[in-house]
């Protein structure tokens, strides 16, 4: 039985699909099976994302209306070959499929893959209830803004309302030049109001805008640091101990200097 | 016969406590009977809350409610607060009529969570940005409190919010409202506000 994981926010554009698709090909990266859920029905990401959107035959709601079966509907990735996408439907909305149904799919991808990644719509409403409904564990992802922190606290508190309690964060877009100015929210700060256990901080990175125009997940690319950052937290939510990423790349010449005599 | 209805008085005034799960029709009969028995023990003008007990029932039911009883003389408390009898979606609501007077919050209140309490609200935890607390009594934060609390919500001017960290976006105390400077430094210490010479002040706690 694997495990069934929900990315989730509150906010929108706050990097949940760039998250989901990065872990999703994390995890295939290390072997694991995994099935990536765009449950955002009617504004669907996920595929264009992964480089997936001309392979979309059959759709999320096509499976729990019985239109196909749950296989015909799962599209495998392109260069990963025990990572698979079930697409959102487009033409539908987010009412098109109920909390049950969710549940119900969880419960049968669960069966065939160790990982199953759920990409939650933005907002409080039905489409978030549907991501929820089936998932094991949360991970919500906020950036260091303020607004980004109160709509993940709001989230949290609405998980705990539906039993689903201890969520893992991840801050995203995290700028370390401008924290040590004191002109962004650093990290305890945000821990500070939401009081739950950090996962993993994302460096800002332009190659993620790169990665997604591409259709292709940073966590492949070695060079990205952003990349990096998630395959750290792939491996701390497969129960890993690894410590968290040094963000201070830019140390001047002093710092490499120091670094380099072992300080 | 069962007693759908009691008169509470505490340091408030009067509270009208109803049954719940009696019908509006046996409740305005007792009513009626209960005051014409002791038409002479009420004292003209004398303030009485019918909120949040009357919330139960229509806006017309409860104006009837209330027009029963200024004819014996009483004069009926508004509720301070908005939707002050609907519990939160967090629960938490205890039912009226019991002795408890302090209603004990074992967690963070997170955002768009809301704690409705007709005596003292104590929270173990933190009060987080936009969750809010609307007590009768006191309201008392073991942890930091940065959302909108509301004490003596029914118009008790000597309630008081005491938190460790008080960083509360609005401190409501009966009818006033004091909302927190646009940059707040954090607190070192446990403080209280309370209402001094009709506003309401913060400081450090000694008790």
């Amino acid at each position: 039985m694997g495990e069934v994981i929900v990315i989730t926010s509150g906010k929108g554009g706050v990097g949940k699909t760039t998250t989901t698709a990065n872990l999703g090909t994390g995890f295939a990266l290390l072997g694991k099976k995994v099935a990536l859920v765009d449950a955002d029905i009617g504004l669907r990401n996920l595929d264009v994302v992964m480089g997936l959107e001309n392979r979309i035959v059959y759709d999320l709601v096509d499976v729990t209306e019985g239109n196909c079966r749950l296989k015909q509907a799962l599209i495998r990735d392109k260069r990963f070959e025990n990572l698979y996408l079930l697409p959102a439907a487009q033409t539908r909305d987010k009412t098109a499929v109920s909390p049950e149904q969710m549940k119900e799919l969880c419960r049968d991808l669960a069966q065939d893959f160790d990982y199953v990644l759920i990409d939650c719509p933005a907002g409080i409403e039905q489409g978030f209830k549907n991501a929820i409904a089936g998932a094991d564990r949360a991970v919500i992802v906020t950036t260091p803004e303020v607004s980004a922190v109160r709509d993940a606290d709001r989230i949290i508190g609405l998980l705990e309302s539906e039993g689903k309690s201890n969520p893992k964060l991840i801050v995203n877009r995290i700028r370390p030049k401008m924290v040590k100015k004191g002109d962004m929210m650093d990290i305890d700060d945000i821990i500070e109001i939401l009081a739950v256990d950090l996962l993993g901080i994302i460096p800002e990175d332009e190659y993620i805008v790169i990665s997604t125009n591409k259709g292709e997940p940073a966590v492949a690319n070695p060079a990205s640091l952003a990349g990096t950052a998630y395959k750290n937290i792939v491996r701390r939510l497969m129960g890993e101990n690894v410590p968290l990423m040094n963000l201070e790349a830019d140390e001047g010449f002093f710092g490499r200097f120091k670094k380099i005599l072992g300080f | 016969m069962r007693e759908a209805i009691v008169f509470k008085g505490d340091r408030d005034g009067l509270q009208l406590v109803v049954d719940e799960n009696v019908s509006f029709d046996e409740v305005l009969k007792q009513l009626k009977a209960k005051l014409a028995a002791a038409a002479d023990f009420f004292a003209a003008g004398a303030p009485i809350h019918i909120y949040p007990a009357v919330n139960g029932f229509s806006h017309s039911q409860q104006s009837e409610i209330a027009g029963v009883l200024e004819e014996y003389g009483l004069r009926c408390v508004k509720p301070a607060a908005e939707d002050a009898a609907t519990a939160s979606e967090a629960g938490g609501h205890e039912g009226l009529g019991q002795e408890t007077r302090a209603l004990i919050v074992n967690r963070t209140l997170r955002g768009g969570q809301k704690v409705v309490y007709h005596g003292s609200v104590v929270v173990i935890g933190d009060v987080n940005p936009n969750a809010t607390v609307v007590a009768g009594g006191d309201i008392i934060v073991l942890g930091a409190c940065r959302g909108t609390v509301h004490a003596g919500a029914y118009g008790d001017e000597r309630a008081t919010v005491t938190a460790t960290k008080l960083m509360a976006a609005q401190i409501r105390i009966a009818g006033l409202i004091a909302r927190s400077p646009d940059q707040a430094d954090k607190p070192d210490m446990i403080e209280t506000a309370r209402i001094k010479n009709n506003t309401v002040v913060i400081e450090q706690s000694r008790r």
